[in-house]
């Protein structure tokens, strides 16, 4: 699916809410969880972070109901806000790895949203110097809020610069995983990037 | 410039982006330079309050399903995100150039963030500099039957329900279009039952009451991308109460009691759910559990809801009402917490508040609950009431001991496995106008603050019960705006000034600019909240007129000052019987009562069953 438009204002928990309502209006048979909260047995994939697009987000469905791909497909596109389109529907095992466990790396395309503030080839030459050294220092806060500095230079795949843009591929889901928009932040801090995620990428860099 | 490209930078240095780009689902996003009527609903508070408001929700549907005219919506912006000037949400465009802005008074303190968006949207705040150009700004809602602090702001006021109210103020728009502004705002008030006011023609106003048509109920409306406060499906089953406690304001200004048909409810809930995808939806009044045909609604719905997994909750109960069959229904889905409001401790406060409910009700009802499983039950109650002394904090204090000790014994004798935690929230009684509490005074903060504490006291040696209470200063605020006269605008006005915005807030409630600035005007806000009236004098907000016969709100208040230990517990209220409360025969209107009605008979076997399986898991878990 793409999150694209308005819907890169949203932060992943917005996503899935409107995700989640989204379905509920549609005739799909979703699956349930049991207990005193029954949730739709739905995961959402990988966070996308706010302000960031996407082209290859993923989504795994539960249904009751083994129906036609393209039944799925034509009921989503009932009902999805505009910006979230259903590229593919594929019918995948019960047994088949979570989203979690088979996505290892992500493509990003990065650009330069006001080309007046910052251009093109400072951008290069910035990105160069931060990507060539040998150490990548990001600091992160740990979940009792101390600041933590890790090097993040291992999550840090193949990159080009192609039509006034930075291809990346960097580390996500599992290991150390690194937002586009925090490599982003340390190469130009305070300069507005249109970040895109382009695609998702298994252990061995096969596409999803 | 495109909104994307002004607005990027912004967007992406503040919290919460979502709320400044509209586009959410069910929104109407009509053309602006087609419409007729440009209106746009305004809301002096977040986003993630103001989209949840039903009444927002009911007008916005109605004006945009007129085709000529359209609705936006703004709200007020949070201060890390400063637009200039400010917008409509869905068109983008600048309030400025809507013909119409109405805005919704929810409570007192949001005024003055009514002033800020104003001055935001480049529109003077004050009616006297508006020109010709200017939009027609109006305000509805609770707070609008007490006009006068906000008398100064806005041009006209809309009294009572808006349903017809508010097509009318388009119409008119619509027709005085190219009239000198004062015309306009002439032609809106214009007649004796226009239900609307302006303080630039002054005179009588008298409220307005809508039926509750299935064509007026809101069945869609926007989601919010977000979650917000009362993010579900809202199903309004009746307005008005019939019980009229004395501190009430709603169940006094909204009368007479209007219900909804019961298969109405339940059309509507199903087109409700269907339409915006929630996976809850609320069965909404002022007092649902006397909606007498509400066991059989939830039933029937069951039948849909229980297999798409859609839960209901309902509002804080009545304890006369409760009734251990509708608690079962409302948790077939989803557990949720219930809540009873005794709203005074002792029995004789209870009387003086006419809250018709016994001591052993109230014990009743939370043991019912803690015996089927709810292990967590919420209180409501209310203190500084006129009258209270520190015996009635003592029996407060008794009461939830009892009820604690009652469920120990329960717990033993029944093996149960939770002990029962009670959370009990505090509002401070503010007297509001249109009740027979209007002539009171509020309770002095340092009485207040004696009265919490000792009850804090008491109960900390009580397990299991926990009090959480509001802040006593917007406490006193609310009671002076309240009851306020026209010399409150200049407060209003002297707080705006001074930069008070989204003050219900409590990272942007500082307490000393509102006192501070209260000093400068000379304006003794401990003396406006504390003033008793004289019952025969005349109230500054007599000029409207909501029904009630000024007779019957003296003897209600007479009566309420004559309780003692003899006193009755339970009187005859408006919800069995007429008691001549004036409304109905001045506005030759009556009580609406909704037809008795059954669920089928499948939605009662499937009630059974539940139960059934219920039993069995309680059983299961011993």
């Amino acid at each position: 699916m793409t999150k694209v438009g308005i819907l890169r204002y949203f932060s992943h928990l917005d996503w899935q809410n409107t995700f989640l309502k989204a379905l509920g209006r549609s005739n799909l048979k979703v699956a349930f969880s049991y207990g005193y909260n029954p949730k739709m047995k739905v995961s959402m994939g990988v966070a996308l972070p706010l302000f960031s697009e996407s082209l290859c987000e993923l989504v795994d469905i539960y249904l009751w109901e083994n129906i036609d791909e393209a039944i799925v497909k034509s009921e989503l596109e009932k009902v999805l806000p505009r910006g979230a389109e259903v590229l593919s529907v594929e019918k995948i095992d019960k047994t088949a790895l979570s989203i979690e466990d088979s996505v290892y790396w992500a493509e990003y395309k990065i650009s330069i949203f006001d080309k007046t503030l910052y251009d093109f080839e400072k951008f290069v030459y910035n990105t160069n110097k931060v990507l060539d050294s040998d150490e990548i220092l990001i600091e992160k806060k740990t979940k009792k809020g101390l600041t933590k500095t890790i090097d993040v230079k291992s999550s840090i795949g193949k990159y080009e610069f192609k039509d006034e843009s930075l291809f990346i591929v960097l580390k996500t889901g599992k290991g150390v995983p690194l937002r586009a928009d925090a490599l982003m932040n340390l190469i130009a801090p305070d300069v507005i990037f249109d970040i895109t995620r382009t695609k998702f990428l298994t252990e061995s860099l096969h596409e999803l | 410039m495109c909104f994307f490209q002004k607005y990027n930078s912004s967007l992406h240095k503040c919290f919460k982006p979502y709320q400044y780009v509209g586009g959410e689902f069910l929104s109407y996003n009509k053309c602006f330079d087609d419409a007729k009527v440009r209106f746009a609903m305004a809301f002096p508070d977040k986003y993630e309050i103001g989209i949840s408001n039903l009444g927002v929700r009911i007008l916005y549907e109605l004006i945009n399903k007129e085709h000529n005219y359209m609705c936006d919506r703004v709200y007020a912006p949070e201060t890390d995100f400063i637009p200039e000037p400010l917008y409509a949400l869905e068109s983008k465009r600048a309030l400025k150039d809507f013909d119409v802005i109405g805005f919704s008074l929810q409570y007192e303190m949001s005024y003055p963030t009514v002033l800020k968006m104003l001055d935001m949207a480049g529109i003077p705040f004050k009616n006297s500099d508006r020109c010709e150009n200017d939009p027609i700004i109006i305000a509805g809602g609770p707070c609008a039957f007490n006009p006068l602090p906000m008398a100064d702001f806005v041009d006209v006021f809309l009294i009572g329900d808006g349903e017809d109210s508010i097509l009318e103020v388009c119409k008119i728009i619509e027709q005085t279009k190219g009239l000198p502004r004062q015309e306009k705002i002439r032609r809106l008030c214009e007649g004796e039952n226009s239900g609307r006011w302006s303080a630039s023609i002054g005179g009588r106003v008298v409220k307005r009451i809508a039926q509750l048509k299935k064509e007026t109920a809101a069945t869609s409306y926007p989601i919010p991308f977000s979650s917000s406060v009362q993010d579900r499906a809202v199903v309004e089953i009746r307005r008005g109460c019939g019980r009229m406690c004395r501190f009430c304001q709603p169940g006094h200004v909204t009368l007479p009691v209007r219900e909804r048909d019961a298969q109405e409810i339940i059309d509507i809930s199903k087109e409700l759910v269907e339409n915006t995808g929630y996976d809850e939806y609320s069965l909404l009044s002022l007092s649902s559990n006397d909606y007498a045909n509400i066991n059989e609604v939830i039933k029937e719905l069951a039948l849909d809801f229980n297999e798409k997994k859609v839960s209901v909750t309902l509002p804080s109960q009545r304890i006369d009402g409760f009734n251990l069959e509708l608690a079962n229904l409302v948790q077939s889905v989803r557990k949720s917490t219930m809540t009873l409001a005794p709203e005074a401790g002792s029995q004789r406060l209870r009387d003086v508040i006419k809250k018709n409910i016994t001591q052993d009700q109230i014990l009743d009802a939370v043991l019912t609950l803690y015996e089927n499983g709810w292990s967590r039950v919420k209180l409501y109650f209310i203190c500084g009431l006129p009258t209270e002394t520190v015996e009635d904090m003592e029996e407060m204090a008794n009461l939830l001991s009892s009820i604690r000790y009652r469920s120990k014994l329960l717990k033993k004798e029944k093996d149960l496995k939770h002990s029962l935690d009670l959370t009990c929230t505090l509002s401070i009684f503010v007297p509001k106008p249109f009740t027979p509490f209007q002539w009171c005074s509020q309770m002095s903060l340092d009485g207040v603050k004696a009265h919490i504490d000792y009850l804090m006291e008491r109960v900390s040696r009580i397990k299991g019960v926990k009090i959480n209470y509001s802040d006593k200063y917007l406490s006193l605020l609310e009671a002076v705006l309240t009851r306020g006269d026209s010399n409150l605008c200049k407060y209003i006005e002297a707080l705006y000034k001074k930069g008070v915005y989204l003050a219900s807030w409590g990272e942007h409630f500082n307490k000393n600019v509102w006192f501070d600035t209260a000093k400068k005007l000379n304006i003794d806000l401990e003396a406006l909240a504390q003033k008793s009236y004289d019952t025969n004098s005349v109230l500054p907000w007599d000029f409207v007129d909501v029904g009630l016969s000024k007779e019957w709100l003296q003897n209600e208040y007479n009566s309420a000052f004559c309780v003692d230990e003899n006193s009755e517990h339970v009187v005859p209220t408006c919800q069995t019987q007429c008691v001549n409360c004036g409304v109905c025969s001045h506005f030759n209107v009556k009580k609406v009562m909704a037809k008795p009605y059954i669920a089928s008979e499948k939605a009662q076997i499937l009630a059974k069953q539940k139960r059934h399986i219920e039993d069995l898991n309680q059983k299961d878990v011993k």
